[in-house]
């Protein structure tokens, strides 16, 4: 029996060590690469993995004023946690009404917006590109016309987050309410607190979205370089014939784009896991 | 109801004005699209221009660095948003012509451009008989790079071959790709040219790949696919273990540093098919700057001059020297400097063997690449002569098909 067991767990061992084997590559060529110096060595792609002697001169190439990679990263950051606070807040209103208050064509809206939000957002992007132009939002003013895209479909995505509050006994709103406590601060001081796990969850997937977009943040910001994100200015250090030699530099760039979401996940992940299932005891 | 209508309408009448008002903010601003290598240089360059010209004193210049690769793409996307100057190959001008992104070039602004370039360019940044662009560079061709220590004859492709396959390197060329294709089909005597209106449409196509000749050169791209040396690709900063490589002038300088001094050019080799060589041809290339149609006219001159300037012998001859672009001024390319270059020299002499390259449409490229693909991945392994003509045939049938 214990040879038998031996036996499976060598198997499910070596399986997942190819597997992670396989997952991980990417990351530590990355790394790796990252490492490597376009000055003394190669900054184009080569066919050895460990660089020849370990560097730091592609990180220092993005501070080096060579290139706007600090403004591309503030960008990038100034969208992400404008977009994380506005929609963190704006889901967790809507999430509070849909799950608290009964007011007529309530389960309609809900239909509607669950319905509208299965549409990918792109499709929507050559409208939005030309109203944005009109608003003065595009090229110099891309980093305002992102946030405000990534805000403005914010309540659509209630559904997780009210799914929480509902598994939130009512009872508690009552007794707030006869002593005396409004709408406002049932949310502020009992609400919320009680749902630490499900605001985080929100607050991340919030954060994620625009620091990872592509898409928008190049029709945006399309030909104005100050306006880029970093995912968009990156792409064109390996896209484009114009610059030769930039995979090094290129890596650089996404490492330091990974180094804060790892960060935040890590922290947050205890909660991220109870947000996740939380949501979906009663839905 | 009403009160609702009356907030929408006050609403899209603020937004308009704000609309009108971040337009006129910029009216004065010249925006110029250029590869990002010459982005400092331009704007150097421009700057010099303004502050030499009073008449142009109100104008100022911001340069953005959009790849002249690209530069169709994001002008089409909005071509009111895009810039007023921008750089772009030629082989973009049939689209942004028929999206009306190029302002035709009248009078003394066409007499500069014909006088001035040698008549390939001049004939690239032309549709029908109408001007559309100022040239930059005669430089857009591409011939043999080659690490002299390995590659023995560089004027002949089995040579190359086996030379890299015995030091165990590699030769790229990026047959996927219908701008180096060309090389073998134009090389065998094959044609395949378009004729536009000057709306840029394509009015009908004139092609012979369906041919013995069209077989010959498949049969020399499969030859090539097949040697273990053989890569796809052209970007030099990507290639890894290369010992020779068809790409162009842009390249230069990674090549120079990947062979160190065993650097050599040549024009491309020849290629054997059932015992005849034939010496490779390909497209010959420009870059064009274009003028956005402008609704101020005092801008458009102010554009139109700049463009001139930045088109110009001097400009062109301080780009080659800051930064290897060759160029297409007839007076630049008499100059000792450009006439001594090792790259410059190799491409001028494949320019004598290339097809100046004319509009094509996109389906084109996409199409040469499923032919380059399936050449790669081996579909045509062996192949008899009938299968590879009417394979040749259906590609010919496409081509034709585009034109209408």
């Amino acid at each position: 029996m214990t040879r038998k067991k031996h036996i499976s767990n060598a198997i499910v061992y070596i399986v997942l060590i190819v597997i992670s084997v396989i997952w991980l590559f990417p990351f530590v060529g990355l790394a790796l690469q990252s490492f490597r110096s376009y000055i003394s060595e190669f900054g184009g792609m080569v066919n050895y993995l460990i660089p020849k002697k370990f560097t730091l001169d592609s990180y220092k190439f993005l501070f080096s004023g060579e290139c706007q990679f600090p403004r591309w990263y503030m960008n990038t950051l100034i969208i992400a946690v404008a977009a994380t606070v506005f929609n963190t807040i704006i889901i967790i209103c809507v999430s509070y009404a849909l799950s608290r208050l009964r007011f007529k064509g309530r389960r309609a809206l809900m239909n509607i917006w669950l319905v509208l939000g299965m549409f990918p957002g792109f499709l929507t992007m050559i409208c939005l590109y030309f109203l944005l132009k009109m608003l003065g939002l595009t090229q110099s003013g891309a980093v305002p016309g992102l946030i405000l895209i990534s805000v403005a479909g914010a309540g659509m995505q209630y559904y997780v987050c009210k799914g929480y509050f509902d598994t939130l006994p009512k009872a508690l709103d009552e007794a707030a309410r006869i002593d005396g406590a409004n709408r406002a601060q049932i949310l502020l001081i009992m609400i919320v607190p009680l749902s630490k796990p499900i605001i985080i969850y929100t607050a991340l997937l919030a954060f994620m979205a625009p620091w990872c977009d592509f898409v928008f943040a190049s029709y945006v910001a399309f030909g104005y370089s100050a306006s880029y994100n970093v995912a968009v200015a990156l792409q064109q250090w390996v896209w484009t014939n114009d610059f030769q030699g930039y995979f090094t530099r290129f890596c650089a760039g996404g490492i330091l784009v990974a180094i804060p979401v790892t960060i935040l996940f890590m922290c947050l992940q205890k909660y991220y896991v109870e947000g996740v299932t939380g949501g979906s005891v009663k839905g | 109801m009403k009160k609702t209508l009356s907030i929408l309408a006050a609403g899209v009448m603020a937004a308009s004005l704000m609309a009108g008002a971040a337009v006129t903010a910029y009216a004065d601003d010249i925006t110029i699209w250029v590869a990002e290598e010459v982005t400092d240089f331009t704007k150097e360059k421009a700057n010099e221009f303004l502050s030499s010209n009073p008449d142009f004193s109100g104008f100022s210049v911001s340069v953005e660095p959009v790849g002249e690769g690209d530069a169709a793409k994001n002008v089409l996307t909005d071509v009111e948003g895009s810039a007023d100057l921008y750089g772009f190959a030629q082989d973009q001008l049939a689209r942004l012509v028929s999206a009306q992104a190029l302002t035709p070039l009248m009078g003394d602004n066409a007499a500069f451009v014909s006088e001035n370039n040698d008549a390939g360019a001049v004939s690239a940044a032309s549709m029908g008989d109408m001007i559309f662009a100022y040239p930059l560079t005669s430089d857009n061709g591409y011939f043999l790079y080659y690490d002299s220590s390995v590659v023995t004859d560089p004027t002949s492709l089995d040579q190359i071959l086996a030379d890299c396959e015995a030091a165990g390197k590699g030769f790229y060329m990026e047959i996927n790709s219908g701008w180096y294709q060309t090389a073998f089909f134009f090389g065998a005597g094959c044609s395949l040219s378009y004729e536009t209106d000057e709306m840029g449409n394509f009015t009908s196509c004139n092609v012979d790949y369906a041919s013995e000749n069209g077989v010959k050169a498949l049969k020399a791209i499969i030859a090539l696919a097949e040697s273990p040396a053989f890569h796809n690709g052209s970007s030099a900063s990507n290639a890894a273990n290369c010992a020779a490589i068809v790409s162009g002038t842009w390249d230069s300088s990674v090549v120079k540093d990947m062979f160190g001094d065993n650097y050599a050019c040549a024009k491309l080799p020849s290629f054997t098919v059932d015992g005849e060589a034939i010496q490779m041809s390909g497209f010959g290339g420009f870059k064009l700057m274009g003028v956005k149609p402008q609704v101020d006219a005092d801008k458009l001159a102010a554009c139109q001059a700049l463009a001139q300037y930045l088109s110009g012998e001097e400009v062109q001859l301080a780009r080659y020297n800051a930064k290897g672009w060759g160029p297409s001024n007839l007076n630049a390319q008499a100059d000792d400097a450009v006439k001594s270059d090792v790259a410059l020299s190799a491409l001028a002499e494949q320019l004598a063997y290339a097809i100046p390259q004319g509009q094509y449409p996109n389906d084109y490229w996409s199409l040469a690449t499923s032919l380059g693909d399936s050449v790669i991945s081996g579909d045509y392994k062996d192949a008899s002569d009938e299968t590879l003509m009417s394979a040749l045939q259906s590609f010919q049938d496409s081509c034709i098909s585009y034109a209408k």
